[in-house]
């Protein structure tokens, strides 16, 4: 899989980058779009992206999660506002996020988290974290596991030794 | 499924993966994903802000879930909530310390004792979840005797419980504390010195070790009751083989005339590089005026 990504540029003007995925898909991203990422953008400023950037931490289809968000977000993003394309409402946004992270199955949401802490895109990263948080906030640990599909792995034993450890925070 | 860039082949920049910290090998064969990951954990609780409850409940989910609490955010929550004070407890080796992320009795028990009020078994005071408090230096210093006076301790104001069925005038006070670098304070080294025994019914309610009296051990200075505005006589502490600090106190009754609040803490340090107030949630607890030690608020019940 030779990275023999030209530099691109679109009609208009912005320049283009490409982004690569673990498993080789190729993503072309105009500079504005990609620099919400901030990892990226100091690749940009740093100069070194002329080749495509390799993203080995990250699956093609959670980049396309990803890219899409950006795409999604550029205009607010980019209060240079060199990006050609329309920026959507503040409305269309919210309702874009909401969406996004409603649908996620665990799994990927889990995956947008970890892609969205490397490449460091804060509001990405932010919401996706919050979606987690709410799942998580007042359940006990049984509700837990089963929220997030996950053994008990303790003895019974264990499990109530554990228990009154823990139990300190709920003594009022 | 998950496959690392191969190389660097054609010459793009390839941004090596910061495998952050210990998951790699874990993550390649596809174990500890999703919640179980540790950066994945570390990252919600960050937008839970590291609410010790909700801690306290993911640790007792499963052995993945209490290791991963145990090693990294019991102390990422003492660190966003003390960071000042958990900074000196690291010492002059701060860096060292830091990196191998230790601290004295583990950092569940420091959380533990960060949030939570001991009470006074002596008294029948149950302990309590204690949503804000106020440590410093300055308080520590003051249950330091004269020889252990090189030793660093943070100690917590008293928190005042209702004690005894008769009435009002009997007032517990229970605080806590913490050494910095017990195994090599003064205070041990006194403590072991002198074959100082160590108690035989009283453990640390933080880390469950064994504990030394203090004023048994004639280490409890006259200073420490002055600062407590405790009765002559009537205050005790333990100390625990990990450096936690417990005791309580009778205190002397503030008469009705005299001005309320601020009164028993009118030598309280007005040097605030020396203490750290923080709260256990992110919510809107009036905090005591800068200062001041809370308004006195009676807690616990009569004893039996």
């Amino acid at each position: 899989m030779a990275a023999a990504a030209a530099e691109a540029t679109t009609d208009g003007g912005g320049k283009m980058i490409i982004l690569i995925s673990a498993d080789g898909k190729r993503f072309e991203v105009t500079e504005a779009v990609a620099s919400q990422s901030q990892l990226i953008s100091n690749m940009i400023e740093d100069d070194c992206t002329e080749n495509g950037v390799r993203l080995p931490n990250v699956d093609g289809d959670i980049l396309t999660m990803v890219v899409d968000y950006c795409n999604m977000h550029a205009g607010d993003a980019a209060a240079a506002g060199d990006t050609m394309k329309a920026s959507s409402t503040e409305e269309e946004l919210k309702k874009f996020d909401a969406e996004l992270v409603q649908a996620l199955e665990n799994p990927v949401l889990f995956k947008l988290i970890l892609a969205a802490n490397f490449l460091n895109i804060k509001s990405l990263l932010d919401m996706t974290c919050q979606r987690v948080a709410d799942m998580m906030s007042g359940k006990t640990p049984e509700q837990m596991r089963e929220t997030f599909s996950i053994e008990n792995d303790f003895t019974p034993e264990e499990e109530a030794a554990i228990r009154q450890e823990n139990a300190w925070a709920f003594d009022d | 499924m998950r496959r690392l860039g191969s190389g660097n082949a054609g010459g793009g920049a390839a941004v090596a993966g910061e495998w952050d910290g210990g998951g790699i090998a874990g993550r390649m064969r596809g174990e500890n994903a999703g919640i179980m990951d540790e950066k994945v954990l570390e990252l919600v609780f960050r937008a839970l802000n590291w609410d010790p409850r909700e801690l306290c409940v993911v640790a007792r989910v499963s052995r993945r879930l209490r290791a991963v609490a145990e090693r990294v955010l019991w102390r990422e929550l003492c660190v966003s909530r003390a960071p000042r004070m958990v900074s000196a407890l690291s010492g002059p080796t701060a860096a060292v310390a830091a990196a191998a992320g230790r601290i004295g009795g583990g950092w569940p028990a420091m959380a533990k004792l960060l949030f939570f009020c001991c009470g006074a078994a002596g008294a029948a005071v149950p302990g309590h979840f204690a949503p804000v408090s106020r440590f410093s230096k300055t308080s520590g210093r003051s249950f330091l005797s004269r020889r252990c006076a090189g030793d660093l301790l943070f100690v917590s104001d008293p928190c005042e419980h209702a004690a005894g069925a008769a009435s009002d005038d009997d007032v517990v006070g229970a605080y806590r504390g913490v050494y910095r670098g017990f195994m090599r304070s003064r205070t041990r080294a006194f403590l072991v010195g002198h074959r100082a025994p160590l108690e035989p019914r009283v453990r640390c309610p933080y880390c469950g070790a064994r504990v030394w009296s203090m004023t048994a051990a004639g280490l409890a200075p006259r200073s420490a009751c002055r600062r407590l505005g405790a009765n002559e006589g009537r205050l005790e502490y333990f100390v625990c083989v990990s450096g936690h600090l417990h005791g309580s106190c009778w205190l002397a009754r503030l008469s009705s005339s005299s001005s309320s609040n601020g009164e028993r803490s009118a030598d309280s340090d007005s040097n605030h590089s020396d203490d750290e107030t923080f709260a256990a949630a992110d919510v809107s607890l009036p905090l005591p005026p800068a200062g001041r030690v809370p308004a006195r608020r009676l807690r616990g019940r009569p004893a039996m």
